[in-house]
């Protein structure tokens, strides 16, 4: 009797996972209370690209780093908050230290992570690992 | 009442929208002694994309963009959409001298007080 068995581990959102930067890894991940900003997650054949919505600053404002698998991206100390005598009529939005942190699979190259800064979104491009070739089927001779 | 929020009027901005726009193009509003500030959080939008108006006391700021998307999203939290923002400004500030800066999806408006009325504050100062 045949038994097929199940390697491939039940399927859930393996992205999803890798990409985990909300509320646990958030607590984790950072040391002081930061606003945490939207993030989008693209994906095509050769890279993801993360889109962090931080309308506002200027590029040297952040910084990023790649510990562990686990990227942060994050505002930079010297950033000062918002002036608390500020006299506000209407305050939808605030423009403070924030910090992000995703788990980032091991397929990406974490040598060709690049980022880019326009229009108040933050895009982050992690490579793939270029696959390695399959071995090409070989004819074995019978002597 | 400094700077009043006017709700654009159903009829010319479809309900969807209107429901996004509130969800979206965030604004906050400052008040200095010389001037009001009101500033717009619209990430994703270029300059040529916001266009702002001003009819007597109403300030309105209109962004608008296509919504095609190319990429395949696997997460998505946000997304920058066609938006319409109107406020009404009190008589106290000069809308001929209204001034506006566009820089990373951050739009500051700067409206200041009217010449007349910080002149007679002075004048009473002394």
């Amino acid at each position: 009797m045949l038994i097929r068995r199940e390697t491939a581990p039940l399927f859930r959102n393996l992205i999803e996972e890798m990409f985990k930067g909300y509320n646990t890894d958030f607590e984790l991940y950072s040391s002081n209370r930061s606003r945490m900003p939207s993030a989008n997650i693209a994906e095509d054949n050769e890279k993801f690209i993360i889109e962090l919505a931080i309308p506002g600053f200027k590029k040297d404002d952040f910084e990023l780093k790649l510990e562990n698998e686990v990227l942060t991206i994050k505002s930079k100390e010297e950033i000062k908050s918002e002036e608390k005598d500020e006299n506000y009529r209407l305050k939808e939005f605030s423009m403070c230290q924030f910090s992000r942190s995703f788990t980032v699979p091991d397929t990406i190259d974490s040598e060709k992570i690049t980022a880019t800064y326009n229009d108040g979104i933050l895009y982050v491009e992690l490579i793939k690992k270029e696959e390695v070739e399959k071995k090409s089927v070989r004819e074995i001779q019978i002597s | 009442m400094i700077v009043l929020e006017k709700k654009c009027c159903p009829s010319t901005v479809t309900s969807s929208r209107t429901f996004e726009t509130e969800n979206y193009a965030k604004a906050n509003i400052i008040k200095k002694d010389d001037f009001v500030s009101i500033v717009i959080s619209a990430p994703g939008f270029k300059k040529e994309q916001m266009v702002l108006k001003v009819d007597h006391s109403t300030l309105s700021i209109v962004g608008t963009i296509d919504e095609a998307e190319n990429k395949k999203y696997i997460r998505k939290e946000f997304k920058p959409i066609s938006f319409e923002r109107n406020f009404e400004v009190s008589k106290h500030y000069d809308m001929e001298a209204i001034s506006a800066k566009f820089e990373q999806g951050i739009i500051e408006i700067t409206i200041p007080v009217k010449m007349e009325i910080k002149n007679s504050k002075q004048i009473n100062i002394q």
